[in-house]
């Protein structure tokens, strides 16, 4: 299957959705994206933790050392309320803007 | 919430940047490892697994940075590293820095010492609620100048009735009892004074109305410290009855809070003040009373409209129910109500902060000078690491942050210069004001010098960076180094800034040179008695003995006195004023005929009230006439065994008998003439002048003494000239006093040549710490024009060099020089002088016998200058003739 990079501004919300399902260490992220992109979508893994330490930093997200099934210790990072709220406001935007991409597309297609 | 969290996270950053680095570090290493793991397992070698691991995470290093950038480290490790850069280049510029963080730490420290005093007794609110509301309010009279409120109690009675503009009102008046064998101070106040301040007694309960009529009026509030001091804080003290000396006990019946003693630091009590029955009559209402008038203003009232309301209501009393005389008197007298909060040193404190003010002008220049100097040096540098790709901003910041490490330093020594001279205030302010609190850095004053700082920090690290802005990086790239001329506006900048210095200092020197001369002109003069060797001391006599006993105890005093040997003179004065100092008594005296000025009114003269040996006590002489006149009428008729004449000084027969001859002149006590031609009291005698209001009041009240040959008061000054050691006397006139009798006690001993100092101190110490300021200025500022010239001198050395190669002579270099700096000594000398003539006119009521344009002083001070200003522009010139043209050609 092909595989495409991510359009711009729309890791945050990737990782938004992928916390939406509980808490999880960044390698669980990328995995997690990976995976619910039908394993179209995959990020240079590295490039997901200053998103992460961004979204920490506007209290999105927050973090706590935990340990991983295999007994390893790993930061694990959970939504936050703020962070939830701005789950639901990303994906409504982000459906709009799909929508009009779409009917452009559709249009001149 | 957000900021919160964001500022919880950049503190975390600050403090813990180790542990977050290692947190990264550690989570990074984990993702790998996992990846790395899952690779192993999808069949990788364990090498290759990691490699793949590494690959797919990406530039890991650079993930770091971004990650850091996204904590708010970025902006706190460049703090971190613009501090660290500007403390190194600091470090190299030592002189520098000392000249700066010495200058700022003396013109802050000036500056915050003078307005912690200023605060601490004149601007601090006072510790009660709403505490703006409450205000004094005084008669201001052109007459009388005598300090006190002049409320009377009719007034007061009167201003009770208008809760529209007051809250409360209340009187207040110093009061002292002997209590077991001290001495001790306490205020007679009416009931509201306690709801005035809004204050809440420590235990117990404030007096009431009802207490303060005769036969209720035995309570007493004990003030916190001397709950303290002499009860040891005894919670089971209400109740209980206190004994002073020769008086009625008193029931205590509260304790009032420390906040009261911010008026008196050593008040002990407080007792109710019973109206006499003086008061009773409605038409004594412009009285010549010195008590306390305090108000509490009603809410949103201001004082303007307090004044007029005080004056409608005066007016109103003048047309309903005062008498022909009283409206007459009102018509011609001059007062006005006052508002506020008055105090003695206030215009003093106000000019002394000016004058701080000015010198941390000064310093400001001298500083921003170096600073230029310095920025010019430092140019090249600068342009350079422009180049490299620090950006402007990254320049500026750090030109920024060495002004802030500088101001910082020299505020922080500031706090300490200011600490320690703070001390030395209070031990002088203890003599002029014994009573008031102390001064104390306050939260207030810190902020202020922090303002100041952080006022002084920007501007020195802004004005060098505009001049950097302006110049051009390109064109000056290449040829700029610090022998080359600073750029044009720099250059006028700092001479500018030199100019005012000049000006500035000059404005100082002038000012302190007039007061130093009003100084020397004050205590040249000759107050008129003989102030050495002489023991004052009072005595109560009062209810310790029937009507007529008093005046033998006296006399018996007096007697036993003189036993004591070395005693050369025992003179008496009633005791009701300072018998030296600033709160006369005064009263009003009517002139048969009236005065040579024309007027029929009365003259407002300082009363004294004396035995005839005061006049040999203090040495005082007599001029005209005979101190005791043999004629006395009732004394000759038998009606009274005391003899009573009455005496003018000096000024008063000059000022009001002018066409008379003194003696015999008609003159009658109070405002109004005698209701028959028999009721006149002639003058018998001229005595010399005597200055008791102090040296500075030689042209103030005339004196009027009444004069006995026994005394009659109940309460009297002992005054007690000696061929000994004053205070030596003190233990033996007081045996002598309980051998008399056990009852008696000589108390408040001092002598009269302490009284006399002390109404100068305050002069003393304006001139004393304005001449301070003024050196300080004139050192600032010829290290500032010292400074300027030789800092060109270095920068125009290639310029001089080619000046001398081309022919200039020695000579025409130093000329050069010299002139570059008098003629900035010059322009600053004639602004100076236009604003000291300006100035002046705030100093005209600090002079004494010296005209505010005196012509010695201007010249004097114009000499000290062009002195101060050739030597500070000679050691430059010097340096400049010594450059080599030879050497300066080679470099070329």
């Amino acid at each position: 299957m092909k595989k495409v990079d991510f359009p711009q501004g729309t890791l945050e919300m990737l990782i938004l959705r992928v916390l939406a399902n509980g808490s999880n260490h960044g390698f669980g992220i990328a995995q997690q994206i990976h995976l619910l992109s039908k394993e179209v979508l995959r990020v240079e893994e590295g490039s997901l933790y200053p998103a992460l330490h961004r979204m920490r930093e506007r209290a999105w997200i927050k973090s706590e050392w935990g340990q991983t099934e295999n007994n390893r210790r790993a930061k694990y990072y959970q939504l936050t309320a703020i962070g939830k709220k701005r789950l639901g406001t990303e994906r409504d935007s982000w459906e709009i803007l799909a929508t009009a991409i779409a009917n452009v597309l559709g249009e001149s297609g | 919430m957000e900021l919160l969290h964001r500022i919880k996270n950049w503190l975390a950053t600050l403090f813990r940047q180790g542990q977050k680095n290692s947190d990264l570090e550690e989570e990074f290493e984990a993702h790998i490892a996992m990846r790395t793991e899952m690779n192993i397992e999808a069949g990788m070698s364990p090498d290759v697994a990691r490699k793949q691991a590494l690959k797919g995470f990406g530039n890991a290093e650079y993930l770091k940075e971004e990650c850091r950038d996204s904590w708010g480290m970025r902006v706190v490790m460049d703090l971190l590293r613009d501090f660290r850069y500007s403390t190194r280049s600091l470090w190299k510029a030592k002189g520098f820095c000392f000249a700066v963080i010495a200058t700022l730490a003396l013109c802050i420290g000036a500056n915050t010492t003078v307005l912690s005093v200023l605060y601490g007794l004149v601007l601090r609110s006072l510790p009660f609620e709403n505490s703006d509301r409450i205000v004094q309010i005084f008669r201001e009279d052109d007459l009388s100048q005598v300090e006190g409120s002049m409320i009377s109690w009719n007034q007061y009675l009167d201003y009770r009735k208008h809760p529209h503009i007051f809250e409360a009102v209340a009187l207040s008046d110093p009061d002292s009892k002997i209590y077991g064998s001290e001495d001790i101070e306490g205020r007679k106040v009416t009931p509201d004074y306690f709801e005035v301040m809004k204050v809440r007694p420590v235990i117990g309960r404030f007096f009431t109305h009802d207490e303060s009529h005769p036969g209720a009026d035995r309570v007493l509030v004990l003030s916190k410290n001397a709950w303290e001091k002499y009860f040891d804080s005894d919670p089971t003290l209400l109740g209980k009855q206190i004994q002073f000396l020769n008086e009625a006990s008193y029931t205590i019946i509260g304790v009032a809070p420390e906040s009261l003693e911010i008026f008196d630091s050593e008040v002990r009590y407080f007792i109710p003040w019973i109206r006499t029955k003086f008061w009773s009559d409605p038409q004594q209402r412009l009285g010549w009373v010195k008590s306390d008038f305090w108000a509490r203003l009603a809410p949103g009232a201001s004082h303007e409209t307090v004044i007029s309301e005080l004056n409608l209501i005066e007016r109103r009393w003048i047309e309903d129910i005062a008498s022909a005389k009283n409206r007459k008197d009102f018509e011609e007298s001059t007062f006005r109500f006052g508002i506020g909060r008055p105090h003695p040193l206030k215009n003093r404190l106000i000019l002394l902060q000016a004058g701080a003010l000015l010198v941390l002008l000064v310093g400001c220049a001298n500083i921003v000078n170096l600073m230029l100097s310095r920025a010019n040096g430092q140019i090249h540098e600068l342009f350079t690491r422009h180049a490299l790709g620090a950006g402007k901003t990254i320049l500026a910041r750090a030109m920024l942050m060495e002004s802030l490490i500088l101001a910082f330093s020299g505020a922080l020594v500031a706090l300490l210069f200011a600490w320690g001279a703070i001390g030395m205030v209070n031990r002088y302010l203890l003599v002029l004001f014994p009573k008031a609190q102390p001064v104390v850095l306050t939260e207030t004053v810190f902020y202020y010098t922090l303002l100041i700082m952080i006022t002084v920090a920007v501007t020195m690290g802004l004005l060098p960076m505009i001049l950097f802005a302006k110049s051009r990086p390109v064109q000056n790239g290449n040829n700029y180094d610090s022998n080359t001329s600073a750029s044009r506006s720099a250059r006028s900048l700092s001479s500018g800034l030199v100019v005012c210095q000049v000006a500035i200092t000059f404005t100082l020197l002038v000012s302190t040179g007039l007061l130093i001369r009003s100084f020397y002109n004050v205590i040249a003069v000759d107050p008129g008695f003989e102030a050495a060797q002489v023991l004052k001391g009072k005595v109560k006599l009062s209810q310790l003995y029937r009507e007529g006993e008093s005046v033998a105890v006296i006399t018996r005093i007096k007697e036993s006195i003189r036993e004591i040997a070395g005693i050369q003179h025992v003179g008496l004065i009633s005791s009701n004023s300072d018998t030296v100092g600033n709160r006369p008594r005064t009263g009003l005296v009517t002139i048969k005929g009236g005065t040579p000025m024309g007027g029929n009114g009365p003259v407002l003269v300082l009363a004294r009230f004396v035995d005839e040996e005061f006049f040999a006590t203090m040495g005082i002489e007599l001029i005209q006439g005979q101190f005791l006149y043999t004629g006395d009428e009732a004394y000759r008729s038998g009606r009274t065994s005391i003899r009573t004449s009455y005496l003018v000084d000096e000024t008063f027969a000059k000022r009001y008998l002018k066409d008379r001859t003194a003696i015999g002149s008609q003159i009658s006590l109070g405002s109004d003439p005698p209701t028959s031609d028999n009721g006149w009291l002639s003058v018998e005698g001229v005595a010399s002048r005597a200055n008791f209001e102090g040296l500075e009041k030689r042209d103030g009240l005339p004196v009027f003494y009444m004069c006995r040959d026994q005394a009659p008061w109940s309460e009297c000054n002992l005054l007690i000239r000696s061929n000994r050691s004053p205070v030596g006397l003190i233990p033996e006139v007081r045996n002598k006093l309980k051998k008399v009798d056990p009852r008696l006690f000589f108390s408040n001993p001092t002598t009269l040549d302490v009284e006399l100092n002390k109404l100068h101190y305050d002069r003393q110490g304006l001139t004393l710490l304005s001449f301070v300021f003024a050196g300080l200025s004139l050192v600032i500022s010829s290290v500032g024009i010292y400074g300027v010239l030789s800092y060109n001198v270095i920068q125009r050395h290639r310029e001089i060099g080619i000046r001398r190669a081309i022919g200039a002579t020695r000579g025409s270099v130093l000329k050069m020089i010299l002139q570059q700096g008098l003629e900035k000594a010059a322009l600053g000398l004639v602004l100076g002088f236009l604003g000291s003539l300006y100035l002046n006119r705030f100093l005209e009521s600090m002079l004494f016998d010296v005209i505010a344009f005196d012509p010695w002083t201007y010249a004097f001070v114009i000499l000290v200058f062009l002195v101060v200003a050739f030597s500070a522009s000679y050691l430059p010139a010097r340096t400049a003739v010594g450059v080599d043209p030879v050497e300066v050609l080679k470099v070329e």
